[in-house]
């Protein structure tokens, strides 16, 4: 038996149960709320700010906000959107992300984002960061051009012990995900795959199979469902 | 491990080490400080002993701004880039030392003796332009006082180990001689719950710049089943702030009877003093004060008989600003990167090894003794309504008299001007770059938790002083200090520079102008931690105080200026055919 509690967001009141994280909670009622990093099971890391809410009156992410009675949440108000929409271009302007020669085009979620909030031309400038590709480990390869540095990898990819194939190095501006070579024999083309899968962008991609979905059958090239329609954890 | 030197250094060094995670700053600082880096042999070394991969130690070792995988030389030279170290002539120290030693800033000499790189203020902003050279400091540096040092470190002599300590001015409550078994004795006639309430009606609030109370501090890890632990946050990294400097070189035992009292009061078993890096000419220091404690029987087992036991023992920074923030101070202290953790759980129920943990700056523990010996009424005749006590500020830039002083809580930025005989001032800087930049509009407010709080920092910028370039230096900092979690502080820092280089370099339009704003205040709303969240200031100040140093630099009437340079462009393929 969990407490339900009253929550308002946008206006509109809704009974939620008490002491859930809002994203997911408010996911299943249809409020969508964009993520990044978030990512079903997976402890909220809040690195992508995109669910960013204004929540009694103060700015926090959704992913870390924890339902509790009388919380007000501001999802849709121009000032979160505006704000959100900066964040998403941050992302594309710190990394290089060319769509058209993505594999995971038309299944990435940044780019699907990136259409929802009709990010055309980038204000800010970009930075154009020289990164390379890194092909060392077996079966699962690192474009580091489009990371965006989410942390889902090295929360949700562990070995049967619960060591984690993922680490950051550096830090800052620097910051740079690494496979950790001592654990190569352990990627099995399994592991690649739900490394790939669990990528919100192209920068982790099954080693091989490449364009595999022909354009026209990838999750966003349906047709836009209605806001209500959508789920936020696909 | 194949060599005697390696034999030997195990045994007499690391042998004394246990290996534990949580011990993995002190051993890769052993590491660094007798190989000059750190050797793969000997991350292996510990992977052996440990359940840690190589990877996980290389994610830990490129966070820290001092351990490096490449030889760093076997003298290390750390100059230092605070705004005050610039404006004594950082430029001309930085050249002398690249054209002493025939190399740049990032390189190591052919023959490995001396590496010359530079790091973020090192806590010597009244001494400056500083340098570390192989952990002691090298203050107000000139072209020819670079030679010499150069020529005393190849004769194989040494700088002496201490700055000045330069407090030029002390109060009522710090650098004060204390009776430590009185002072204790007395301290054990209070229940532990009475010391905690007796601090929270004190009102003594965190001196690092929040101003959290420290007594609601430790009740609150008090509600939580202990073992609990206390952290002095010896990680005073906020550019212009030199105050602990003055306080671990000239009060190191208030500073433990301090840890002390509040390891009474919370119930812990054991303190620990993180300890920033740049401040390791003190280490040995003190140790002797922990000594002469522990040889009096002021810390180990049922301290002067009474039931209380407890130990402190001190923890390594390694070159990360960011290690000031209390979750990134306890990551670090686990042996991680100092990456912030995300709250809740606070650190009262969740801190160090995931028990309750109480950090407190150094300046707040060093109030202790002097309340606990003098009684409530005394203390809290000193300060305002809201900020009890005193302060300490350390003062810097364009002044007469840079150096440590104590004031009560109220006084007035000009009146700390006047006492250290500054002139034509412009600007100041309260609390560092995260802090507050006023003008002279507002020299009649208060250093006092009502009006300005002060982490420490007070550095001065006179009329001749370019804004903008000031500016430029405090953004530089945020982007070099950031640890990179979030997309805001790590994107968005390094936009900020972006921009403000256009302007610098006189391509800016007004629009460059108005996203700067946008950009700050995204940075600051949308930021995960403290640092993120104050990382716009610098911005957002400076275009609201001083927007003229701005607008003269940014064209008015061309909406875009072309950043692309032809004849620069050219320039490589022309030296090419020439």
């Amino acid at each position: 038996m969990t407490d339900e509690v009253t929550i308002t967001i946008d206006g509109e009141s809704i009974k939620v149960p008490a002491n859930q994280p809002l994203i997911a909670t408010v996911a299943k009622l249809g409020h969508y709320i964009p993520t990044l990093c978030d990512y079903k099971d997976l402890m909220p890391a809040g690195t992508c700010r995109i669910c960013t809410v204004k929540a009694n009156g103060k700015f926090q992410t959704a992913c870390m906000l924890i339902t509790s009675e009388g919380l007000e949440v501001e999802n849709s108000s121009d000032e979160v959107l505006d704000l959100r929409k900066s964040i998403l271009e941050m992302m594309f302007v710190e990394g290089n992300h060319i769509c058209p020669v993505c594999e995971k085009s038309g299944n990435c979620d940044l780019q699907s984002i990136g259409y929802r909030y009709q990010l055309t031309v980038h204000k800010f400038p970009h930075l154009y960061p020289k990164r390379k590709l890194d092909a060392s480990a077996p079966n699962l390869m690192v474009e580091y051009n489009r990371c965006i540095q989410c942390r889902r990898c090295i929360r949700g990819i562990r070995d049967e012990d619960d060591n984690a194939f993922f680490f950051f190095e550096n830090r800052g501006y620097n910051v740079k995900l690494v496979i950790d070579p001592s654990m190569f024999d352990k990627l099995t083309p399994q592991i690649a795959n739900a490394a790939a899968k669990i990528c919100p962008v192209g920068a982790l991609m099954k080693k091989e199979p490449g364009y595999q979905i022909p354009i026209g059958k990838r999750h966003y090239d349906k047709p836009p469902k209605l806001k209500s329609e959508e789920k936020t954890h696909e | 491990m194949n060599s005697i030197r390696d034999t030997i250094f195990i045994r007499e060094k690391l042998g004394a080490v246990k290996l534990y995670r949580s011990n993995l700053l002190k051993i890769l600082w052993a590491i660094q400080d007798e190989y000059r880096h750190i050797p793969q042999r000997f991350i292996r070394y510990l992977c052996d002993r440990t359940e840690l991969t190589p990877e996980a130690i290389h994610s830990v070792v490129s966070f820290y701004h001092f351990f490096s995988l490449e030889h760093r030389g076997d003298i290390t030279i750390y100059l230092d880039t605070s705004i005050t170290s610039e404006m004594t002539g950082a430029a001309e120290v930085r050249k002398a030392f690249e054209d002493e030693l025939g190399i740049k800033v990032g390189e190591v000499t052919s023959d490995m003796q001396f590496g010359l790189f530079e790091t973020s203020c090192m806590g010597l902003s009244d001494q400056g332009p500083a340098a570390l050279i192989n952990h002691r400091p090298a203050t107000f540096l000139t072209a020819k006082k670079v030679s010499d040092v150069i020529k005393l470190y190849k004769s194989g002599s040494k700088l002496p180990r201490f700055p000045k300590a330069n407090i030029l001015k002390s109060g009522p409550i710090f650098f004060q001689e204390i009776k430590a078994k009185k002072l204790l004795k007395k301290l054990f006639t209070y229940d532990p719950v009475d010391v905690v309430e007796l601090v929270k009606q004190s009102g003594l609030k965190g001196r690092g710049g929040a101003g959290f109370p420290a007594g609601i501090k430790w009740e609150f890890c008090r509600n939580y089943e202990g073992p609990r632990y206390l952290f002095a946050n010896g990680d005073e990294g906020e550019p212009g702030t030199f105050k602990d400097r003055a306080l671990l070189m000239k009060s190191a035992k208030s500073l433990f009877l301090g840890m002390i009292i509040a390891g009474y009061a919370l119930g812990a078993m054991r303190g620990y003093l993180y300890l920033r890096a740049e401040y390791f000419y003190m280490l040995e220091s003190l140790e002797e004060v922990l000594t002469k404690l522990r040889r009096k029987g002021l810390l180990g087992q049922q301290i002067l008989g009474s039931n209380f036991s407890y130990e402190i023992s001190i923890k390594f920074g390694a070159g990360a600003y960011i290690c000031g923030a209390e979750t990134a101070l306890i990551e670090s202290a686990e042996g991680k990167r100092g990456e912030p953790r995300n709250r809740p759980p606070f650190p009262a129920q969740n801190g160090y090894l995931g028990k309750p943990t109480a950090v407190n700056n150094l300046e707040t523990l060093c109030n202790l003794p002097v309340l606990i010996d003098k009684g409530l009424d005394w203390y809290m005749q000193f300060g305002t309504q809201e900020s009890t006590g005193t302060k300490l500020i350390s003062v810097a830039g364009d002044c007469d008299k840079p150096g440590v002083y104590e004031f009560e809580h109220g006084v007035s930025v000009q009146d700390i001007l006047n006492i250290a005989g500054a002139k034509n001032t412009r600007a100041v800087q309260i609390s560092g770059p995260a802090g507050t930049l006023i003008a002279s509009n507002e020299f009649d407010r208060k250093i006092c938790f009502e009006d300005l709080p002060c982490g420490g920092a007070f550095t001065i910028f006179n009329d001749d002083r370019v804004i903008l370039e000031i500016i430029k230096n405090h953004a530089n900092f945020f982007m070099e200090e950031s640890c990179g979690f979030c997309v805001p502080c790590r994107a968005g820092t390094v936009l900020i520079n972006e921009l403000l280089d256009k302007t610098l370099a006189g391509k800016g339009v007004a629009k460059d102008l108005e996203q700067l704003n946008e950009i700050a205040n995204i940075v600051n709303i949308a930021s995960r931690c403290g640092l993120g969240r104050t990382a716009g200031n610098p911005i957002i100040q400076s275009l609201e105080k001083f927007r003229d140093s701005y607008d003269k630099r940014v064209s008015q009437e061309l909406e875009f200026i072309s950043e692309f340079d032809l004849e620069e462009s050219l320039r490589k393929a022309r030296e090419g055919i020439s």
